[in-house]
């Protein structure tokens, strides 16, 4: 109790710090919202949630000497003045890993302060993992590259609506101004070289300004990180996805010991259990919180092809027979997370939904045990309801 | 009446103008080749709408309410096995929608039919270089429908009818793994005789336009729907037998064992999506080219201005037809390709918004300084500038490979693609029916109702296509018949939408009929002196064969 004391008054301390925070690319407006009501019990003792890692960067020392302490404190409070340590720990875990790529890119970070300056609350209304009814904007972001997408996203549409304001205002200009009435006599006019090279190369130097940005997302994603675990994702033809867990220990015949399929939940039960039909799985692809996870994905040989997409996680990655997909994420919120098979693979396509427990780690690991025990499912289900992590929020602000 | 003017030719016919099946069934002329293939569109296209409307009454809400009822009506199926042929059903249909409007509808109308009407127009010949090869041309649009219309009632999936693969046609879902019956079968038979079709036609429009110019008529000082349509047939040229290599290796693969697609035997099936898309890509600017010539006629015609910057307009679509062959894997980003030849092809996309960028300035330019009338074709002009401008800024994020992660196959996609197609192909293709309808019928239209049938179809369109930007975003994957509860609201908006737009095409066919049965002549030029090019020369409609002595263009 003292100890948290204590914690809290170095949190509180920190507070000038943790604002600059969300002007790194990975740290956009979204997650600082979603960070606000972040429950501190995503520490955990012994939980290498990457203080270490956070050291490198001396800007963020401070934080990482409150993570490091704040390890050993009890991990049901709520951290009240550090509110965005623990996220932005996380997503600063995630630049390490970027650092790894030797991706160092100032003009992303200017991008996101831009951007989190015009990005209006409305478009960011969707909860994380699910889409929200009357939602206009991309699911909220849980993992560092969805939170790049987002902060790009904003960034591209103030850009392209700036663009399509500039073209519908040049039209109603002409119009206005030389219809028939207001301009009897048609001028002559055919050629303004200036005009003409300024049409050209302004495009080209807009583009390049979406390129730059743009590049360094796409490498942040397709630059596999090393991953603290692998899960092996397979669509099947009969529309159901198998998820298979090597590092838990394989079998003699090299397959893994925790392997299992996950079906839609059927309407009259997801009316019961009070999720959406058509998003809910009716077993979910466990994770722990704040791991690099490592996806391989395929189809089965003989099957068709499939899409595993996640939107708050900014993943689609096409499951196709006879080849291995990679893709990562690292999950920065405990929470549960849906997503849709997104290529279409015949009758039951819209009937494969994606489900993802982000849990702690302790709860991974009981998990994981039990997985191991080959439970039944009447077994499987009453311990998944204990470890079920919070119906993801509504952001609203 | 085409006759009078024929028969005061003073190239005197040996025969008499043919008349009934022998003048179209046999046609060689390319004016009723045009009027034919301009006929097939219509059709088509309110058929492909048919199927959008009965989509959308689906989507109108979650759950699945019409195809259920649907298939058991249609295919007699019973009560237990309905629910699932009613999926199938609802996948024929989005695959049957995509390939009829653009196979069917889009292409035949601007290149077999404004196309065919108005290329020798303009560039003063008296006829298609090869007419017999156009006859030829159109019939085999023919049996091609006839084919992709039957494999919607044939056997696809076991037990199930019509080809559910969507226009893409990917394997596996389109070989024996996915559809083992004969519908996929069908629909790569009618794709081979399109193909061929539209092969058969690019070949008679560049030995038109290169050979039978008139005097003084350079390149240079073609029209721009002419450039538009040159440019437009050498990517169907080569675009064309690239998709016809890809379906027969997979109607092989379904047929006759070989395994080019099939990965349990040494095959790949991303082989299939790179041949798809290098045809597939060309094919989307296939369809909007001829547009941009439309427009660009349209808007030097009302703003009573010769176009701004002519060469640039040219060479912009020149630009995008080469720019076109070189993008195609931006369909298939999420298909695990690398970081860097993901790169390349972002960066290669977004090359392209610079010459359509060059495009919609000039056009705004032309207009700039003009004297600018509103007269039904203009208003469709301006409506295609706005509604394309949309659907390529849409183009320009999702050409980010990074972002596309989150909007690859979902509502976004169909947003835009619908914005620069089905609002942008389409704008164009009423812009130019609008205004050479006179010069081809000798009528005049009620210029009122065409601009009502304007004004619906622009507020509708914008109903169904803007929230599904939001669908999209909000993660909506396409292609899906039934859908969680979260994306209820929007969804509703897009259907009420489609029934308006429905509702424009009731109003279309009003004026087109009326202008029939009213016979109000046109005049030669109904649309003043910005009207310059060799069609308004003649009379309205033009006589059997024009130009039996040759224009001379200073």
């Amino acid at each position: 109790m003292e100890m948290q004391t204590v914690m809290k008054a170095k949190c509180l301390n920190l507070r000038d710090v943790t604002i600059r925070i969300p002007r790194f690319p990975m740290c956009g407006r979204n997650s600082a919202i979603e960070s606000q009501k972040q429950p501190c019990n995503l520490m955990k003792a012994g939980q290498p949630i990457g203080a270490e890692l956070l050291a490198n960067a001396a800007e963020f020392r401070p934080i990482a000497k409150c993570l490091a302490q704040r390890r050993f404190a009890a991990h049901q409070g709520r951290c009240g003045g550090g509110r965005n340590v623990v996220h932005h720990a996380l997503a600063n875990d995630a630049l390490k890993v970027e650092d790894d790529h030797k991706m160092k890119f100032n003009a992303a970070r200017i991008l996101a302060v831009v951007s989190a300056f015009f990005a209006f609350p409305a478009l960011g209304l969707a909860a994380g993992g699910q889409p929200v009814n009357w939602g206009v904007g991309l699911q909220d972001s849980v993992t560092p590259v969805q939170d790049f997408i987002v902060n790009f996203h904003y960034y591209l549409v103030w850009i392209i609506t700036a663009i399509t304001l500039f073209v519908l205002g040049l039209l109603i200009y002409v119009m206005w101004r030389f219809n028939a009435k207001a301009n009897p006599v048609p001028s002559k006019t055919t050629h303004n070289s200036l005009i003409e090279v300024l049409w050209t190369i302004v495009p080209v130097l807009i583009l390049a300004g979406i390129a730059i940005p743009s590049f360094k997302l796409l490498y942040m994603e397709r630059n596999i990180p090393k991953g603290d675990m692998t899960i092996k994702v397979i669509g099947n033809p009969s529309w159901n996805w198998t998820y298979e867990y090597p590092d838990l220990g394989v079998n003699d015949d090299k397959s893994a010991k925790v392997s299992f399929t996950a079906y839609l939940l059927p309407e009259d039960k997801a009316k019961a259990a009070g999720v959406s039909y058509l998003l809910a799985a009716d077993v979910p692809m466990v994770v722990p919180v704040g791991k690099v996870v490592k996806l391989i994905v395929t189809a089965d040989p003989e099957g068709i092809i499939h899409a595993w997409t996640m939107p708050s996680f900014g993943i689609n990655i096409a499951a196709i027979p006879g080849r291995l997909n990679e893709d990562w994420f690292q999950v920065t919120r405990e929470g549960i997370y849906n997503g849709q098979c997104s290529e279409l693979c015949g009758v039951q396509h819209a009937y494969m939904p994606i489900e993802v427990w982000a849990v702690s780690e302790d709860k991974y690991k009981a998990w994981s045990e039990l997985e191991l025990k080959q439970p039944k499912p009447d077994e499987l289900n009453a311990f998944l309801k204990t470890i079920r992590p919070a119906a993801a929020k509504v952001a609203t602000n | 009446m085409a006759h009078a003017y024929a028969i005061k030719d003073d190239h005197a016919e040996p025969h008499a103008d043919p008349t009934g099946i022998k003048r179209y069934l046999l046609s060689t002329n390319h004016k009723d080749i045009g009027t034919m293939y301009l006929w097939f569109a219509i059709f088509a296209g309110i058929l492909g709408g048919a199927l959008s409307i009965l989509m959308r009454m689906e989507l109108q809400e979650p759950g699945i309410q019409i195809f259920k009822g649907l298939a058991q009506m249609v295919y007699g199926v019973p009560e237990n096995a309905a629910l699932d042929n009613g999926k199938q059903m609802y996948n024929a249909f989005v695959t049957a929608h995509g390939l009829i409007m653009i196979f069917f509808m889009v292409m035949p109308a601007m290149i077999g039919g404004f196309g065919n009407w108005f290329v020798p127009l303009m560039i003063g010949a008296p006829d298609m270089a090869f007419p017999r090869m156009n006859n030829i041309s159109f019939w085999l649009l023919i049996p091609s429908f006839a084919l992709l219309l039957i494999s919607m009632f044939v056997e696809g999936p076991p037990g199930m009818h019509g080809v559910g693969g969507g226009w893409t046609i990917y394997p596996p879902l389109s070989s024996n793994a996915g559809q083992p019956g004969p519908a996929m079968d069908f629909a790569i038979l009618s794709l081979h005789l399109a193909g061929a079709s539209s092969i058969l036609g690019a070949i008679n429009f560049i030995t038109t336009i290169f050979n039978m110019r008139a005097p003084g008529m350079t390149l240079h000082k073609m029209p721009l729907f002419v450039w538009s349509v040159l440019v437009t047939v050498f990517l169907l040229l080569l675009a064309l037998p690239v998709l016809a290599g890809a379906i027969t290796m997979l109607l092989t693969d379904r047929n006759f064992g070989t395994s080019f697609f099939v990965p349990s035997k040494g095959g790949d099936p991303l082989l299939f999506q790179h041949l798809f898309w290098f045809f597939g890509h060309p094919e989307v600017y296939i369809l909007i080219l001829p547009g941009f010539g439309i427009i660009s006629q349209i808007i030097s015609t009302f703003s009573k201005k010769p176009i701004f910057g002519y060469l640039g307009m040219a060479y912009a679509m020149v630009a995008i037809g080469v720019v076109g062959f070189l993008v195609w894997a931006h369909h298939m980003f999420t298909v695990g390709l690398d970081a860097d030849t993901q790169a390349y092809f972002t960066a290669a996309t977004m090359i392209i918004a610079v010459p359509t960028g060059i495009k919609i300035f000039s056009w705004i330019a032309t207009m700039w300084g003009g004297s600018i009338e509103f007269r039904p074709p203009m208003l469709w002009a301006i409506g295609f500038i706005f509604l394309f401008t949309v659907g390529g800024v849409t183009g320009v994020v999702l050409a980010n490979a990074g972002v596309d992660r989150d909007l690859h196959a979902t509502y976004y996609v169909v947003a835009h693609f619908h914005y620069v197609l089905s609002l942008g192909a389409v704008f164009a293709i009423f812009a130019g029916w609008y205004y050479w309808f006179p010069k081809m019928t000798g009528y005049l239209y009620n210029e009122f109702w065409a601009k009502v049938h304007f004004w619906i179809t622009f507020i509708s369109v914008n109903f169904i296509f803007f929230p599904q930007h939001f669908l999209g975003l909000q993660g909506m994957p396409r292609r899906y018949i039934d859908y969680p509860a979260e994306f209820a609201g929007w969804n509703f908006i897009s259907s009420i939408g489609s029934y308006f737009s429905g509702l424009g095409v009731l109003v279309f066919l009003y004026v087109t009929i009326s202008a029939y049965i009213k016979k109000v002549p046109a005049p030669a030029n109904p649309w003043g002196v910005g009207a310059t090019t060799l069609e308004w020369t003649l009379p309205s409609p033009p006589p059997f064969h024009q130009f039996n002595d040759l224009p001379i263009i200073k």
